[in-house]
């Protein structure tokens, strides 16, 4: 049972976690189940899809910007600069691809905007074939078809 | 990335315990990332798959990825700069300048005619050329990105009855901004005149026609005597001049006057509230990107000289004024920012003909070497970012 103030979050696997609540609001959809339902803010909010690990990973990059949103001058702009990198540049691919699902689902705005820019840093430039891999997208273009698109785009530069 | 494949093809829906179906991606989360990639590389994600075509191709989705650029803000590696004398204009891809060897591409598709470029912006380059056989005045946009370009007469009032259409397009006294105006999704060309001191706005690229839709007398004095002294801002739908203020006591205090071309007002934005009144050569203002107004103040001292390097960071509020560099013992008159990269914490100057990256934070120069840039001097340099827009069918 959290204490006032805090709110308790369950991972799919049953891996409880107690934050503030200025962290765990971060998340919209979060904010929107406190906010409507104040048994949440009482006991425990479950987080259905999200497991143990990579809820604490959320929460790690949640506590952050929420103690640089209240008080600047111990963690700068700068400082969030560098913390998201490195927070980024850690990730396993397994887990970015976790997170980018969580944070979306959670509605964590600053973080599905990291997740995605450095996931669209990894394809840029990657061939369609790959990314059609990555993303599951089935290619339903006839041989001629794909070349007369390719063909009616040349390179310009 | 292989290796997110991998990944990917490694899961097991029934150990897993996961927010949606092991390998697929939520339709919303997939257009999130792409629109974040720059056109070059959605161009090439066209072949993905019927519905993936249709996404791309579509208005809703082209205007939301030119809108994402405005919104990052920040000079991106998906930037290209374009720079053009009078006989020769070139792209740099500076995408490709990771190395700092880059090649520039001379635009080949205006070499029939005189190059006369306006200006860019959404991923749209904007040339004027003189057509003789009809004597009219031909405006002509290109998308570089996806390679089409729209070549339509511009219906110019002659004002007089004394002189022909060329006189009007090649008046000495008038300077040509092209601009992207956010509220009506279009784009602007706003022609000022210095000597009779009246400002024109023509469009749009919505109508299928240019001709001139708005004629405003100017309020303020045109202090200008070249075209890079007048300045669009993409976000603020404005142009932006600086100028001494007139009211005689203090000479040296400098206003930034800008003037909105869908609004057709005047206002003035506030100067860093520090020695704005500094004597030396004055303010010069340049764009660093969407809604970036930079400014630059140089002092003399001697042989050499002192550049000092602010930016607005919000647009028309004074305090968001800082100042990103103090360049001493700098040798040279003409050095002129052109980018700033929130992401490297980098400005891309423009000194004659050359290009160099100034890193804030070590304080050092590195000199981008492009091949196949104009020899003469360079008397336009932009960046701008790639976009998908059309010109065809808006």
């Amino acid at each position: 049972m959290a204490s006032k103030g805090n709110l308790t979050l369950k991972s799919c696997n049953g891996k409880e976690f107690i934050v503030e609540e200025k962290v765990a609001v971060m998340s919209t959809t979060i904010k929107n189940m406190v906010d409507v339902d104040d048994s949440f803010a009482q006991g425990v909010i479950p987080i259905i899809g999200v497991d143990g690990k990579i809820l604490a990973k959320l929460i790690e990059y949640c506590k952050e910007h929420a103690e640089a949103d209240e008080d600047e001058e111990v963690k700068s702009e700068e400082y969030l600069k560098k913390f998201d990198e490195k927070f980024v540049d850690e990730l396993n691919l397994n887990d970015l691809y976790d997170l980018l699902k969580a944070s979306n689902y959670l509605e964590i705005t600053k973080l599905l905007n990291l997740l995605c820019q450095k996931v669209a840093s990894m394809i840029k430039g990657k061939k369609p074939e790959e990314i059609r891999r990555i993303f599951n997208i089935k290619n339903d273009f006839t041989p001629e078809e794909e070349e007369e698109i390719n063909r009616q785009n040349p390179w310009a530069f | 990335m292989v290796a997110l494949a991998k990944t990917l093809k490694r899961e097991h829906p029934t150990t897993r315990t996961t927010l949606f179906s092991a390998t697929e991606i939520p339709e919303d989360l997939i257009i999130e990332i792409f629109l974040r990639l720059p056109a070059k590389s959605l161009i090439r994600l066209r072949c993905l798959s019927k519905f993936w075509l249709s996404i791309i191709a579509s208005s809703k989705f082209i205007r939301m990825h030119s809108y994402q650029t405005l919104k990052t803000g920040c000079t991106s590696s998906s930037d290209i700069f374009i720079g053009s004398s009078r006989s020769n204009c070139s792209i740099v891809d500076l995408n490709d300048s990771d190395s700092d060897y880059t090649t520039a591409k001379k635009i080949n598709i205006i070499e029939k005619c005189a190059v006369n470029i306006v200006g860019c912006c959404r991923g749209i380059i904007c040339f004027v050329v003189f057509n003789h056989r009809r004597d009219a005045l031909n405006l002509i946009m290109w998308n570089p990105s996806t390679r089409e370009h729209w070549e339509v007469e511009v219906l110019i009032e002659t004002d007089s009855y004394s002189h022909n259409v060329q006189y009007w397009a090649y008046r000495y006294y008038d300077h040509w901004i092209f601009g992207y105006d956010h509220v009506n999704d279009d784009f602007k060309l706003v022609r000022i005149s210095t000597d009779i001191n009246t400002i024109k706005v023509y469009g749009s690229l919505r109508n299928r026609y240019w001709k001139m839709m708005n004629k405003v007398d100017n309020v303020f004095p045109c202090s200008c005597d070249d075209d890079k002294s007048y300045v669009f801002v993409d976000g603020t739908n404005s142009i932006h001049w600086t100028l001494p203020r007139a009211d005689g006591e203090k000479d040296n205090n400098n206003i930034i006057v800008a003037f909105n071309f869908e609004t057709h007002s005047f206002s003035s934005v506030p100067l860093p509230a520090a020695d704005h009144n500094r004597e030396g050569d004055g303010w010069r203002i340049t764009a660093l990107g969407s809604l970036k107004c930079c400014l630059i103040f140089s002092e003399y001292c001697g042989y050499d000289q002192t550049v000092d390097v602010w930016m607005m960071r919000d647009y028309g509020i004074k305090e968001s004024w800082i100042k990103l560099a103090i360049l001493t013992q700098v040798r040279n008159k003409m050095l002129i920012p052109i980018a700033y990269s929130n992401c490297q914490r980098k400005l891309l100057f423009m000194r004659r003909n050359r290009l160099y990256w100034y890193d804030l934070e070590k304080k050092d120069w590195t000199r981008i070497h492009i091949s196949g840039l104009p020899r003469k001097h360079i008397f336009k340099a932009s960046i701008c970012p790639t976009s998908l827009l059309r010109l065809k069918t808006p």
